[in-house]
């Protein structure tokens, strides 16, 4: 019996599931202008985008900045979160509040950054909060590139070289999924079950 | 970035392949990038999951060594033997879904960096089984027993049905009195709900399809040998029944499969991937009448592959084994039944739960 992955000199499948604090370190973005405006109170950042886009990954990105502040994950599922007071709240599924319960949030004296699958931006006008929304959406080869090479350094196992992308990889990989991360992370976790040995990684 | 401090790991033996149970030794060097107080190094011990579904981890083991530095310098090594007893299982596991791996980790506590990790790192370690050791087949696992098949939840599914018909019932009579008041292709409308009635049909449908079915083919038993099973051992299976009335036989089939199946994400986002490891399907009988009183009584047998894996059962993360047994009739009502079986190291000995 060998280490997993150890013949590719990786310690795990770089596009297998990942807790999300895991996801947050992976995460490429551009978070240091916003970190600055989360500083004071009455501010929201909102995240918007279709499923896969990486609404979660994004916030628990930025919240790296943050690491005292709370975060607040509602499932579909139940159970809704207690939210506490703070000076700044990261809320993950915000549209899953019911209209009470996000003015009751959003009433306390903090800023906020929220990922919804719904605009709510007229709620936040109502309170006089200065807000701003990102929409993930799109996808440059550079940026996938980023991406995908932070996810293959994170399951490194050792010095050395490990498998790599070709642009021409990704320009294939970017035509057939868009900017839907998901779909392309479950395409190349097969792709790299049954990769054999280093090198450039080759896709139909 | 440079890493504040380097660890190395050299164990007593150089493949890092133990048997569950064993002692293993050896010995953590530290190697500082900078020079920096610290108040000890932890080492730590747990198994986890890896691959396409949510991790599953067990306790943290911690393991006692004797650091007693306040500070460790640039430019020097720090040599920390340790020793420890690996636990039972789970034993590693490298699928296509689910892999199992322990790690030991070490962490160097430095408390003098606010706002970044200690500095870490870990090291694999394989566990495979000892011979006539009994084997932790994770913490979700249950023995099989009769009373408990691997696909009967009746209550489970009423509850379903309910939840499905209520909300069926409810769209009726909201879009009814919508489609009274409005123009008539509201009453287009009135369909929708019939969508929700014909999945809590099918649902309790489904759930009593046996005791439906039984109802002519009679009480049909299925008996083992043997629940447990090791890699390349024989699963020998009885189903016997009387038909209370005649039956139109299609088919009887016996289908032994090892699946891993794993979960990511919750809500909305939650998918579940199953990939098999091996299916065997055997006809019993082809088709034929039975006629009322005739006693039915089938045998068949089945033998695993020698690289069977073992059973498995943590959150979100698994993998079964079961045999599916199937009386085709003519007609929906069909007899369906799956059974739990383990594949593990050893037979004779119990299983830790």
């Amino acid at each position: 019996m060998q280490a997993a992955f150890g013949h590719l000199n990786l310690s795990y499948n770089p596009f297998g599931e990942l807790p999300l604090e895991e996801k947050a370190k992976l995460m490429v973005g551009e978070f240091e202008s916003y970190a600055s405006k989360l500083e004071h109170p009455g501010y929201v950042l909102q995240i918007m985008g279709e499923m896969g886009r990486g609404k979660s990954s994004f916030l628990l990105g930025l919240r790296r900045h943050f690491p005292d502040a709370p975060y607040y994950y509602y499932p579909e599922d139940g159970p809704k979160p207690t939210v506490a007071k703070a000076p700044l709240l990261f809320l993950d599924e915000m549209q899953r509040f019911t209209p009470k319960e996000r003015k009751r949030i959003l009433q306390q004296r903090a800023s906020f950054v929220i990922s919804t699958h719904k605009d709510f931006k007229e709620e936040y006008e109502a309170l006089g909060l200065r807000h701003e929304a990102i929409c993930l959406q799109g996808l440059s080869k550079d940026k996938l590139q980023r991406i995908l090479k932070k996810r293959l350094e994170a399951a490194r196992r050792s010095p050395g070289p490990i498998p790599y992308f070709e642009d021409r990889t990704l320009e294939k990989l970017l035509e057939r999924f868009g900017d839907d991360l998901r779909s392309m992370e479950d395409y190349l976790y097969e792709i790299f079950q049954s990769l054999k040995v280093i090198g450039a990684i080759k896709i139909d | 970035m440079r890493n504040s401090c380097d660890f190395q790991f050299s164990l007593d033996k150089a493949d890092r392949i133990y048997e569950a149970g064993a002692d293993v030794t050896g010995i953590v060097t530290i190697i500082p990038q900078k020079t920096m107080r610290c108040s000890g190094l932890k080492l730590e011990l747990r198994w986890r999951t890896h691959g396409r579904g949510n991790r599953a981890q067990g306790q943290v083991i911690s393991i006692p060594v004797n650091f007693y530095e306040a500070e460790v310098s640039e430019g020097q090594s720090y040599e920390v033997p340790f020793g420890f007893t690996l636990p039972s299982g789970p034993l590693t596991y490298h699928g296509h879904n689910l892999n199992i791996d322990w790690y030991l980790k070490a962490i160097l506590d430095a408390p003098l960096v606010p706002g970044f990790l200690d500095p870490q790192t870990e090291t694999e370690l394989l566990v495979l089984p000892k011979e006539g050791e009994s084997v932790n087949l994770g913490p979700n696992y249950k023995a099989p027993d009769d009373a408990r098949r691997a696909s009967s939840n009746k209550w489970g599914s009423l509850i379903m049905a309910g939840i499905f018909g209520g909300i069926g019932l409810i769209m009726f009579l909201a879009f009814n009195a919508v489609a009274n008041s409005g123009p008539s292709i509201f009453r287009l409308f009135s369909l929708i709900p019939l969508i929700f009635v014909g999945i809590s049909v099918w649902v309790v449908f489904s759930s009593f399809r046996n005791s439906l079915a039984s109802s002519k083919l009679g009480e049909v038993s299925v008996r083992f040998d043997k629940r447990k099973l090791v890699p390349g051992g024989s699963l020998n299976a009885k189903l016997e029944f009387h038909p209370q009335k005649q039956v139109n036989l299609v088919k009887i089939t016996m289908t032994l499969k090892g699946f891993e199946r794993v979960v990511r994400g919750s809500g909305s986002n939650r998918k579940t991937f199953t990939h098999t490891v091996f299916e065997e399907t055997k006809e019993l009988a082809g088709a034929s009448i039975l006629s009322p009183a005739q006693h039915v009584n089938l045998s068949e047998s089945f033998d695993l592959p020698f690289d069977a894996p073992y059973t498995f059962v943590a959150s979100d993360n698994e993998l079964r084994w079961e045999l599916e047994c199937l009386i085709d009739t003519q007609g929906i009502i069909d007899w369906k039944q799956a059974y739990q079986i383990d594949v593990v190291p050893w037979v004779d000995n119990d299983i830790i739960n």
